[in-house]
């Protein structure tokens, strides 16, 4: 018999999510879920689980006063003193068996202390990834992911320098010898379960985690905020009482011995999705063949599973699973893992391949669909069949026409094509490939004639790029001009610069000069600075610029400001405060706006959208009306 | 076209994926899931603000950044190098105080030394002006008969004192010289004395000094994650003692390493002041542990390989760095060499100089440090071999093998010679310590033995060295006396040396004749001999030559050997067996040989007859001036072969002829060397016709060209759809336009295996030539059934219709050729037959027989002439 002790505080939901799936999930280990009403502030939750205690499904013990978890934890513990206990957090949510496997992993030596399942969040033990706290996969609940680590990893357990105590089996002998709890440390929660499991180590137990088990934790319902300070007190002492404790974390940490676990689990998500799978190659450089892959990645999303095999910059070959929430990754020694390389690839199930390039990749990388037993197409984006080169560009700067390739070989004497080929090498091996391949695409009629011309046989598309339509919209640029200070209005500068940036207005802030401290620019923010000038050039500058308006900001009287001249012979508009020598200066302008000096951010910004609404043509402003 | 659309397309072929069960999921080595860490370049400030500011790059914008925002604390961290710098250096004052004083004190007796022999001199010339005067008188007298004896004793004062004086003459000009090597004399023995003198000597022939400085410390320590496995094949057991920057320098190398070696590292902190583990807290996948007294180096690694799990044990000092590939280069050699139960690493002196490539043992028990101070690259120390001991500072040993041995002896504790102790015993074992060139480690010798270092560590020293004496007393009886032919006792336990000079490095993948001489300096090793080899051009082309250093063959190469003519003259009286591949090589070095390696056995090795292979050509062209071009050939060929010990043909046909041509020369058929397979792929899984031939060798151009014109236009019409492929490295123009319908030139190919199972046929309508065809027997001996001319066939013991179809016009060639490709019967017989010919003629057994009787005539040769007392 297993005692489940559930302590619970606070939150209704999760904790009904919680006890239901204790309660609702078959499991032949015969067991006894208790439940601790720490005295709840809600009483609803109270409630709910009296009434849970009176259908005799669960065993309920309430407190009078709130006592804290690790009491509780003990209490529970305490109950019936020969029986294994999983201690479980209210915020959880188990599977169909998962007692009968981390039972199972408990009992497989008789020196285990603890077992602790894999989890989304949950220290080391989290996954996809580690120490994070990640959301479920998309299209998954938990007891799909639980039964995926069920079948991958059956029977798996590794050490773990401690458990963890979303959920934690503890067995009796365990308990016997490193003694409960301690509650003096660490009262309400937070480090018990560390300083019990090294106990349990310091003692010759072992930690396990049982890698077929997976159960799902909120986390921070308990706690709260409060969490934070009580994690670092809790730290400490642990810190103190077991000065191997980090470096053992440490060294776990490094070795990672769970990576393959989760890994594994990724590969078999992979495997079960319904979609085909298509492996892309490439290099591992930026640019237009980057964007092409990103893009179509992009439109494959939902109707392919996408690979993308490329070099790594430690010379071995990378494999990536293209989706945001797959950590699937792996690297493979060329010479040495290619029959790896292969496995992983067929286990993948890969049933086309698609190569944008292979520059970077060892010659190999050619034969992988005769190796895979799978069609292939070609993206061509530049001329790397014909010339090793890529660019028919003898010397970096010139076309070379790129023929009859009877210069090429000369060429090649000054920087060897990437895998040791003669000219006549390279284009017959890369010819053979073409003429293997199910479709070759060219984006342009250019390309493809100039192919055509070299290998006339190769059946070539054009299939220009396809793109998407960018999101384009009106922005004014507004212009400060000189050595924007604090007393010119820097602060005020950062705070419109903000607030344009908050409100999606269509306002673009551009500094014809400098500023006296470093400012969030563009692309992060709607502001360039544009740099210092000579006085001469300011005119120059500001014809360059074409801004739509000025904006000055000096906080401080003006005594006359020959910046503002500048600003109005160009006869764009002019906003400014009252204040100085800008009303008087300002009197004749029709394009000027004036506002109060104590005026907001948020207020100059609508002063500059009012003037700029006055000031133009109804077409352009309409953007003006609508903010993005 | 929307993207809708392009996906449309892109997507049609593919449709719905059919869902079945998917196989279990494949055993994948956990390795492949580590990303690596994150690239190492290093771009200079000035670089990014050009890149970042001036031309407006992004990431060199925010790469200077990041780098600007380190810039202060690296500055503090200079600011406290340069204190911890200023006091080192106060400390190095005072020990140059203390060396001083000492050399002062050491001038001073010299000085009185000097002294004596002045007044002893003195004394002596009074002795002779008394003598003189006492001779005169006699001479004088009638007693002449009977001063002959005093005049002896003149005589020699006389002498004596002209000694004296050059001894007082020299004392003086070496005055300086004299202290220091007197002083080393007293500190570490005669023995180093001469290594010192004999390095001294040796830098002076060595015409390349050029250092390479390695990688220095870290700047820092900092974060490091060590990829460690859960399953190592190799533990790293390093020794620390404080020194926290060297052992994290030291475990950063390693981390580049785990990636390719499954490893664990434990670290073994021999209670140091401060904890390793503290010291080093950012570095991630290490095992640090920390005893709880300080147990000196021979427990500490003792202990250390008591926590190791993997199945190799690397010592390694917390002040040596791995270089790239290290480790790997170490296995190798455990998989290559069965017998191996020790490997030892190259070392290296962060300047560059080399530190020990492998140690020699005399028989005094004392050592030295193979090859210290000189230039690594040498190639006297870039070879295979097995060394006496090598150092612990980079030793790996099978864990199973240290549990047998149980590690290092505890009479040594401390520490001291327990390395050399260790590699003594595995050698007691059955088992061989071998260094191994290609793994390099840089070694900050003497900042740390992990072990507190301090006063009484000379005494250990000596007495271990005492301890060690006694222990191998025995062994060490064999070997030579300090400092006595260093060059030779490094390979000890060669049974012959022998010297091979071809005329350029050997290409294996390219030419058959390469392969050929690979193949029989394989077998010489297997036979025990130590292999010197040079090419006349003294090249150094790899990734031959560091393939023959893999194999324990001594490659020399410039600049480090000026000339074949110097080398024989520096280094020929160590030599058994010289070989002198082809006459116009031989030619030149005959009489170098005989004058300074009157000892050793001459070869000259044919290759093929040069001479009958031109007599041939100008035959079949009928062209006079080739004739007589092959008659001076011949007269110069004939030359070398009486001049000659022995002469090695490949073939009996050749043999035959220089029977008739010189009858007395000793003439051996040494010929090639191939391995039959049983793993031959069938007839039905064959297609095409393949030709093999390097183009460097012209009679393989002329049978190109004799197939393409000739034979190749008439199997188009019988063996429609059937293609004919040229192989072979540098194809001349002529050839490279052969290219036609049904005729490939392929070229060069790396690997000719994968071609001679893939066809069905192989043809070889060579027209004239000599030796023994390589292409013929490489085919053959992979199953491959050959129709060749009869020149093709000469010497190679071949039955018509059984192991080969032998033609010579073009019609008749093409008949064979077609019978062959189509008779499965026939192609069965044949493929059978040319194996078991070369099974019965070109075997390594065959090539191996023959050597052995080379190696016997060579000891005739020895015992008949005492060798040089060099060799006693």
């Amino acid at each position: 018999m297993i005692d489940i002790v559930v302590p619970v505080y606070r939150g209704v939901a999760a904790t009904q999510r919680c006890i239901e799936s204790v309660l609702a999930a078959p499991c032949a280990e015969p067991h006894e879920v208790v439940v601790i009403d720490d005295a709840s502030p809600e009483p609803a939750l109270s409630a709910w689980l009296r009434v849970l205690a009176q259908e005799g499904r669960i065993t309920l013990r309430a407190h009078a006063s709130n006592l804290g978890f690790v009491a509780s934890a003990n209490e529970g513990m305490a109950l019936h003193p020969e029986r294994d206990v999983v201690l479980l957090n209210s915020d959880t949510e188990v599977a169909p068996g998962w007692l009968d496997r981390m039972a199972a992993c408990a009992r497989r030596e008789p020196n285990v202390a603890t077992v602790t399942p894999f989890t989304n969040n949950g220290s080391v033990c989290s996954y996809p990834r580690s120490a994070v706290s990640n959301p479920l996969p998309a299209g998954m609940d938990t007891a799909a992911l639980d039964a995926l680590f069920a079948e991958v990893n059956r029977g798996i357990a590794i050490d773990i320098p401690v458990g963890v105590g979303f959920c934690l089996y503890v067995r009796r002998a365990a308990i016997a010898l490193a003694g409960p709890f301690d509650e003096a440390a660490f009262g309400r929660g937070y480090g018990e379960e560390v300083d019990f499991c090294m106990r349990a180590a310091r003692a010759g137990l072992r930690n396990l985690l049982a890698a077929d088990v997976f159960v799902y934790h909120e986390g921070e319902v308990s706690f709260g905020k409060v969490g934070s300070e009580r994690r670092a007190a809790a730290q400490a002492i642990i810190d103190e009482r077991y000065p191997e404790f980090q470096p053992n974390l440490r060294d776990f940490i490094a070795r990672e011995p769970l990576l393959q676990y989760r890994r594994r689990v990724d590969l078999e998500r992979l495997r079960r999705s319904p979609l085909p799978r298509v492996l892309f190659v490439t290099h591992a450089w930026h640019g237009g063949v980057e964007r092409h892959v990103q893009d179509l990645a992009r439109l494959l999303e939902s109707h392919a599973e996408v690979l993308v095999m490329r070099p790594s910059h430690d010379g071995r070959v990378d494999v990536r699973w293209h989706r945001a929430d797959a950590q699937l990754e792996a690297w493979f020694e060329p010479e040495a893992q290619w029959p790896t390389c292969l496995d992983f690839l067929r286990a993948a199930g890969i049933d086309r391949m698609h190569y944008h390039h292979v520059h970077g990749l060892p010659e190999q990388v050619l034969d992988l669909p005769l190796a895979l037993g799978v069609p292939y197409d070609v993206t061509l984006h530049d001329y790397f069949p014909l010339c090793p080169r890529y660019h028919l560009s003898r010397d970096g700067r010139h076309f070379c026409g790129g023929r009859d390739g009877s210069v090429c070989d000369s060429c090649l004497d000054n920087a060897p094509a990437q895998w040791p080929m003669t000219l006549a090498q390279w284009r017959s091996r890369f010819h053979a490939w073409l003429r293997g391949a199910a479709r070759v695409i060219a984006p342009s009629a250019d390309l493809a004639a100039r192919m055509r011309s070299n290998m006339p046989d190769v059946r070539l598309l054009v299939w220009p790029h396809p793109e998407m339509p960018a999101a384009k919209a009106p922005v004014f640029k507004i212009a400060l001009l000189g050595a924007v200070s604090a007393v010119k209005g820097a602060r005020v500068l950062e705070e419109c610069v903000a607030d344009a940036r908050a409100r999606g207005l269509p306002l673009h802030f551009h500094v014809i000069g400098h500023v006296d401290r470093p400012m969030t620019t563009w692309p992060d923010a709607p502001l360039t600075i544009g740099g210092s000038y000579r006085d001469e050039h300011l005119a120059a500058a500001i014809e360059l610029e074409r801004p739509d308006a000025f904006l000055f900001l000096s906080q401080v009287p003006e005594t006359y400001s020959y910046t503002l001249t500048a600003a109005l012979r160009s006869g764009m508009p002019v906003i400014a405060p009252r204040l100085g020598a800008f009303p008087e200066r300002l009197e004749a302008c029709r394009h000027a706006t004036l506002f109060p000096p104590e005026t907001t951010a948020a207020g100059i910004n609508d002063a500059i959208v009012a003037r700029l609404a006055a000031s133009r043509s109804p077409t352009r402003l309409q953007a003006l009306a609508e903010p993005r | 076209m929307t993207p809708e659309a392009y996906r449309e397309q892109l997507l049609a072929p593919l449709g719905r994926r059919a869902q079945s069960p998917p196989a279990p999921l494949p055993a994948l080595p956990p390795v492949i899931w580590f990303a690596p860490a994150a690239a190492g370049v290093h771009i200079g400030l000035r670089d990014l603000y050009a890149a970042g500011v001036q031309c407006g790059h992004g990431e060199s914008l925010a790469a200077l950044a990041s780098e600007v925002a380190t810039w202060d604390a690296r500055f503090e961290a200079a600011q406290d190098n340069v204190s911890r710098m200023d006091a080192e250096r106060a400390g190095l004052i005072a020990d140059r105080e203390r060396l001083l004083e000492a050399l002062a004190a050491g001038a001073k007796e010299l000085e009185q030394t000097q002294h004596a022999y002045q007044e002893y001199g003195r004394h002596l010339e009074g002795e002779l002006d008394r003598s003189r005067a006492r001779t005169r008188e006699l001479e004088q007298s009638t007693f002449w008969r009977l001063t002959y004896p005093l005049r002896s004793s003149v005589h020699g004062a006389k002498v004596m004192l002209r000694s004296l004086r050059g001894v007082s003459h020299q004392a003086r000009l070496m005055r300086p010289r004299i202290a220091t090597a007197k002083h080393i004399a007293r500190e570490q023995g005669m023995g180093e004395l001469a290594r010192r003198l004999w390095h001294k000597a040796a830098a002076g022939r060595t015409a390349s000094e050029r250092l390479v400085p390695r990688q220095g410390l870290e700047a820092r320590i900092g974060e490091l994650h060590v990829p460690t496995s859960d399953e190592p094949l190799v533990s790293v057991v390093i020794p620390t003692y404080g020194q926290d920057l060297h052992t994290f320098t030291c475990l950063k190398a390693l981390a580049a390493e785990a990636l390719r070696v499954p490893l664990e590292v434990i670290v073994m902190d021999d209670c140091a002041p401060q904890a390793a583990a503290d010291a080093l807290r950012e570095v991630r996948g290490v095992r640090f542990v920390r005893n709880a007294t300080n147990l000196g180096f021979v427990r500490n690694c003792n202990a250390g390989v008591a926590l190791a799990r993997g199945r190799y044990v690397l010592f390694l000092n917390n002040d040596a760095v791995v270089a790239p590939g290290c480790l790997d280069a170490m296995l190798r050699l455990f998989d290559e060499r069965p017998d191996a139960g020790g490997v030892g690493a190259k070392l290296v002196y962060p300047d560059g100089r080399l530190q020990e490539a492998g140690a020699i043992v005399w028989r005094d028990g004392s050592a030295w440090n193979d090859g210290r101070d000189r230039d690594p690259r040498a190639p006297e120390f870039n070879y295979v071999r097995e060394a006496d001991y090598c150092s612990a500072a980079c030793l790996l040993v099978p864990r199973d093998l240290l549990l047998a041995l149980g590690t290092f002896d505890e009479r040594y504790v401390p520490a001291y010679c327990e390395d050399a102790d260790l590699c003594f015993r595995i050698r007691e074992a059955g088992r061989k310590v071998y260094y191994q060139p290609a793994a390099e480690a840089v070694h900050f010798e003497g900042v740390s033995h992990g072990t507190s270092t301090g006063s009484g560590v000379k005494q250990h020293q000596v007495e271990n060295q005492a301890r060690f004496f006694e222990r191998w007393r025995g062994v060490l009886a064999a070997h030579r006396v300090n400092g006595v032919l260093p060059r030779l006792e490094r390979d000890r336990n060669a049974q012959w040396r022998v010297l091979f000079v071809e005329a350029c490095m050997l290409t294996p993948d390219h030419d058959s004749g390469s392969l050929r001489t690979w193949r029989l300096i394989e077998e010489m090793h297997a036979l025990g001999c130590k292999v010197t080899f040079v090419a006349e051009n003294l090249e150094k082309r790899e990734p031959y030559v560091a393939r023959l250093q893999q194999m324990g063959v001594e490659v020399l190469y410039a600049p480090y050997v000026r000339s074949i003519r110097a080398l024989i003259e520096e280094r020929g009286a160590e030599f058994d067996v010289v070989v002198l591949a082809r006459y116009y090589v031989a030619a030149h070095y005959i009489a170098s040989v005989r004058r300074y390696a009157p000892q050793a056995l001459l070869v000259l090795d044919t290759i093929d007859l040069h001479f009958l292979r031109q007599r041939r050509l100008a035959a079949l062209q009928e062209n006079a001036s080739i004739a007589q071009s092959a008659e001076a050939i011949y007269r110069q060929e004939i030359e070398c072969i009486q001049r000659c010990d022995v002469t090695w043909v490949v073939s009996g046909v050749e043999r035959e002829i220089l029977a008739r041509e010189v009858p007395l020369a000793t003439v051996m058929i040494q010929t090639n060397v191939h391995e039959g397979v049983t793993d031959v792929p069938p007839f039905a899984a064959r297609e095409g016709i393949v030709f093999v031939g390097g183009y460097r060798h012209p009679p393989n151009v002329d049978a190109a060209l004799f197939l393409a014109r000739e034979i190749v236009p008439l199997l188009r019409e019988r063996l429609p759809g059937v293609k004919t492929y040229l192989l072979g490295s540098n194809a001349p123009r002529a050839i490279l336009e052969l290219q036609a319908e049904g005729l490939e030139v392929v070229g060069y190919v790396p690997e000719i295996e994968p071609w001679l199972d893939r066809c069905r046929l192989s043809v070889s309508p060579l027209r004239y030539g000599a030796g023994v065809k390589g292409k013929i027997n490489q085919a053959m001996s992979r199953g491959l059934p050959v129709v060749a001319t009869t020149p093709s066939v000469e010497g190679m013991h071949l039955a018509d219709g059984e192991e080969v179809l032998v033609a010579d016009a073009p019609g008749a060639m093409a008949d064979a050729i077609v019978r062959a490709y189509t008779d499965e019967a026939l192609w069965n017989r044949l493929s059978r037959g040319g194996i078991a010919n070369v099974e019965r003629h070109f075997s390594r057994t065959v090539a191996r027989a023959s050597l052995a009787e080379l190696l016997r005539l060579a000891r005739k040769k020895r015992e008949g002439k005492p060798r040089s007392a060099m060799h006693a």
